[in-house]
C-alpha cells in the first residue's frame, strides 16, 4: 500500500460528496425569479463546486508518484490497530444514539442510568459494581439536580415512561 | 458613564460574580485534563446558559475560556501532557522542574505569568477595539463580504499544513450552514422535502459534535490500548516566585504579553503559536540558552504570559469585526448572539454597557483564576487522578443533555453524533477542524452580506470591487493564498530536493 492511498480515497469521496451535492441543489433549491439577482440556490451551488474542484486537486496530487515518505505520511497514518479504532468509533457511537433514543422514550433519568451503567460495564468492561451503580446513579441525580433543578436547563421527558424527567 | 456604572452593578450581582467563578473553575477543569479542551468545555456550558440573563451568561463564557486557557499548564508541569494544545510549549521547561522537586515554583510561576499576560492583553484590548470599531463602523455589505472573505482565507491557510485541506474544511462548513430554511428567499434548502431538517443544522450542536465526539473517541482508544497517563504527583503546592526572580523576568513577560496579544489578533492563529514563539523568543535572548529545556522558570512564563495574552488578541476581530480567530472565539460569539449581542463595530453605539461588562468580567475572570489556580492546586491535581475514559462518559452524557438543551430537539442529538463521527474521520484524513468551525460561523454572515450587496446593486457584481476597503481585503486575501501556495512549493521542492540527494548516496553506496 503506497502512503497516498488515503489521499485517493479522500479525494474520491469529496468528488462524489461535491457531485451529489450539486445535484441536490439543482433539484431541490429553485432559482432566482428573475436573472438581476442571487438567489438561495447560487451560494451552495458555488460551494459545491469550489469543493468538487478542490478534491480533484487532492486526487491529482495524490495521483503524482511520491517520492519518499514524508513525515506528514507517518502522522497521517498513527500506530492505531483498526480494530481498536472501529470498536472505539461504533462504541461512541452507539452509547450516544443509545442515548439519544432511550431520551426520547423513556426521558432523561431513566436513559442517563442505563447509558453510563452500559458504558462503564459492557462497553468498557469495568465490572464494578459500586463503580457502576456509584456514576449512574450520581450522575444522573446531580445532573437533575444541578441542572434540573438549580439552573433550569430542560431535560426531556420520556414519551413511554418517566422518572421526574 | 452611565454604561459603565450599569456594567459594574451588573458585574457585582451575586449570581453573575458566582457564574464566573463557576465558569473559571470550569475552564481550568477542562483546560488541565488532557483530553478535554476548553473549546469543549465552552460548547458544553453554552446551553447552560441560557436561561441565565445576559451579564451571568457572557461572565460564565468569559471564565470558562480564560480558565480554559490558564488551566492548561497544570498538567504541562505535572505530567509533561499539555492539558489543551497552547500549554505545549510550557511542557518543555515545566515538566523539567517537576522532575527538578520545582512543581511548586513551576505552577507558582505559571499562575503569576498567566494573569499579567492576561490583564496585559486586556489593557492592549481596551485601547484596540474602539479604534478598530470606528474605522469599521463605515463598512458596507460589499466590506464586511470582503472582510470574512479575508479571515476565512487566514484562516483556511493556517489551520494545517496544506492549504487546499484547509479550504476543504472551511467549504465543508459553509456548505453545512445552507441546509434548512433560507431565511433572505424563504426557501427550503437541501431538505429534500423534509420537515425537521428545516431547522437548519444549528452552530451548537454542531460544535458539540466537533469537539467532544471525536475526542471521546481518541479517549476509548487510548484506554484500550492502555496509553492513558497516570499521575503520580501528590501534595503538591503552588509557590510563588521571589521578587528577584520576578524582577529578572518582568521584562520577558512584557515582551511576550505583547506576542501574545499581537498573535492572538490574528484570525486563525492563537494560544500554540503564541507560546512557541514566545518561547523561541526567550531562549534567543536569554543570557543562558543552555539551560533553556533543562529546567528554567523563564521558559515557563514566557509561554504562559503568551498564550493568556492571546485571549486579550482574540478579542479584539471578534469584539470589532465580529470575525473570530480560533474556535474558542467562535462558541462565544454563538454565545453573544443568543443572548442579542452582536458583535461588529454597530457593538460599541448599542451595547455600550455590555462591552464594557465584557471588559469587567475578564478582569474578574483573571482574578479568579490566579486566586483558584493558587490555593485550590491540590483539588485541581485530585481531579487529574480520575481516569480519563471515566471522564469521557460523563463528558458523552453532556453532549447529550447539552445538544438537547439546545432547542429541546431530539434531531439535534442525532446530528450532534452525525457530526462528530464525520468530524473524526475528517481529522484522521488530515483535513483542520477548526476550519469547519470558522466556516459554520461566518458561513451565514458570508452569505448574507455577498446576497444583500448583489440585490443593493441590482444584479451587478461590480459592486463587489466599487469600495477601496475592499479590494485592499481582496488584495489581503490573494497574498495569504500566494504566500501560503510559494511556502507549499518551496517545501515540495526541498523534500524532492532531499529525496534526490538520498537517492543519490544511496546509489554512490551500492
Amino acid at each position: 500500500m503506497t502512503s497516498r492511498r488515503p489521499d485517493i480515497i479522500l479525494g474520491t469521496i469529496l468528488l462524489v460528496v461535491s457531485a451529489l451535492w450539486c445535484w441536490g441543489v439543482l433539484a431541490t433549491i429553485p432559482g432566482a425569479e428573475d436573472g438581476s439577482r442571487l438567489g438561495a440556490r447560487g451560494f451552495p451551488l458555488g460551494l459545491g463546486l469550489l469543493l468538487g474542484g478542490l478534491s480533484l486537486i487532492i486526487l491529482l496530487q495524490s495521483l503524482r508518484p511520491a517520492p519518499v515518505k514524508t513525515i506528514d505520511d507517518e502522522a497521517a497514518a498513527p500506530d492505531i490497530s483498526r480494530g481498536v479504532e472501529a470498536w472505539a468509533i461504533a462504541a461512541t457511537v452507539g452509547l450516544l444514539v443509545g442515548y439519544a433514543a432511550l431520551l426520547e422514550y423513556t426521558g432523561f433519568m431513566i436513559a442517563t442510568a442505563l447509558v453510563v451503567a452500559a458504558a462503564v460495564g459492557p462497553v468498557l468492561g469495568i465490572w464494578r459494581p459500586k463503580l457502576i451503580l456509584g456514576m449512574s446513579v450520581g450522575l444522573s441525580l446531580g445532573i437533575y439536580l444541578i441542572f434540573g433543578k438549580l439552573l433550569g436547563v430542560y431535560l426531556p421527558y420520556g414519551k413511554l415512561i418517566n422518572l421526574a424527567f | 458613564m452611565d454604561a459603565f456604572a450599569s456594567a459594574l452593578g451588573a458585574v457585582s450581582d451575586p449570581f453573575t460574580l458566582l457564574a464566573i467563578v463557576a465558569g473559571a473553575i470550569i475552564g481550568i477543569v477542562f483546560g488541565s485534563v488532557p483530553g478535554l479542551t476548553y473549546s469543549m468545555a465552552l460548547a458544553l456550558v453554552l446551553p447552560i446558559t441560557f436561561k441565565f440573563d445576559t451579564s451571568a451568561a457572557i461572565g460564565m463564557l468569559l471564565g470558562t475560556y480564560i480558565g480554559g486557557m490558564t488551566g492548561g499548564s497544570v498538567s504541562a508541569i505535572l505530567l509533561g501532557i499539555p492539558g489543551t494544545p497552547s500549554a505545549a510549549a510550557t511542557v518543555l521547561d515545566g515538566y523539567k522542574m517537576t522532575r527538578n522537586g520545582r512543581a511548586g515554583l513551576a505552577l507558582g510561576g505559571a499562575v503569576l505569568a498567566s494573569g499579567f499576560g492576561g490583564i496585559f492583553s486586556l489593557l492592549v484590548m481596551i485601547v484596540s477595539v474602539d479604534l478598530v470599531a470606528r474605522l469599521a463602523i463605515q463598512f458596507g455589505p460589499v466590506e464586511i463580504f470582503a472582510l470574512v472573505l479575508f479571515g476565512m482565507s487566514t484562516i483556511c491557510g493556517l489551520a494545517g499544513k496544506s492549504l487546499v485541506r484547509g479550504m476543504i474544511a472551511g467549504i465543508i462548513g459553509l456548505l453545512l450552514m445552507t441546509i434548512g430554511l433560507d431565511d433572505m428567499d424563504g426557501v427550503a434548502r437541501m431538505t429534500f422535502g423534509w420537515t425537521p431538517l428545516l431547522q437548519g443544522v444549528d452552530l451548537l450542536v454542531a460544535m458539540v459534535g466537533l469537539f467532544a465526539v471525536p475526542q471521546i473517541m481518541k479517549t476509548l482508544i487510548d484506554y484500550k490500548l492502555d496509553r492513558a497517563f497516570k499521575l503520580n504527583a501528590s501534595g503538591v503546592r503552588s509557590e510563588l516566585p521571589t521578587l528577584k526572580q520576578l524582577r529578572n523576568s518582568f521584562w520577558l513577560m512584557f515582551r511576550c504579553s505583547a506576542l501574545g496579544t499581537a498573535v492572538g489578533s490574528i484570525p486563525g492563529t492563537g494560544g500554540p503559536i503564541a507560546a512557541f514563539l514566545a518561547y523561541d523568543h526567550a531562549k534567543r535572548f536569554s543570557k543562558e540558552p543552555e539551560r533553556f529545556g533543562k529546567g528554567k522558570l523563564d521558559g515557563v512564563m514566557a509561554p504562559e504570559s503568551a498564550n493568556n495574552a492571546v485571549t486579550g488578541g482574540a478579542m479584539i476581530p471578534l469584539l470589532s469585526l465580529g470575525i473570530p480567530g480560533d474556535p474558542a472565539t467562535a462558541v462565544m460569539l454563538g454565545g453573544f448572539l443568543i443572548h442579542g449581542l452582536v458583535p461588529g463595530p454597530m457593538l460599541f453605539t448599542n451595547n455600550k454597557a455590555e462591552v464594557y461588562l465584557i471588559y469587567l468580567a475578564i478582569f474578574v475572570s483573571y482574578v479568579t483564576v490566579v486566586v483558584f489556580q493558587y490555593f485550590g492546586i491540590r483539588g485541581f491535581v485530585k481531579l487529574l487522578k480520575v481516569p480519563p475514559h471515566l471522564m469521557a462518559v460523563g463528558i458523552l452524557i453532556m453532549c447529550g443533555v447539552g445538544t438537547f438543551a439546545i432547542r429541546n430537539s431530539f434531531l439535534d442529538v442525532y446530528m450532534m453524533v452525525g457530526v462528530g463521527l464525520i468530524g473524526y474521520l475528517l481529522m484522521r484524513a488530515r483535513i483542520p477542524i477548526t476550519p469547519i468551525i470558522l466556516g459554520l460561523v461566518l458561513g451565514p454572515t458570508l452569505e448574507r452580506e455577498f446576497r444583500t450587496a448583489v440585490i443593493m446593486s441590482e444584479g451587478s457584481f461590480g459592486v463587489f470591487f466599487s469600495s477601496t476597503a475592499a479590494v485592499v481585503f481582496y488584495a489581503m486575501t490573494i497574498g495569504v493564498i500566494g504566500f501560503h501556495f510559494y511556502g507549499q512549493m518551496r517545501d515540495a521542492k526541498k523534500t524532492r530536493d532531499a529525496a534526490n540527494g538520498k537517492n543519490a548516496q544511496q546509489q554512490g553506496a551500492n
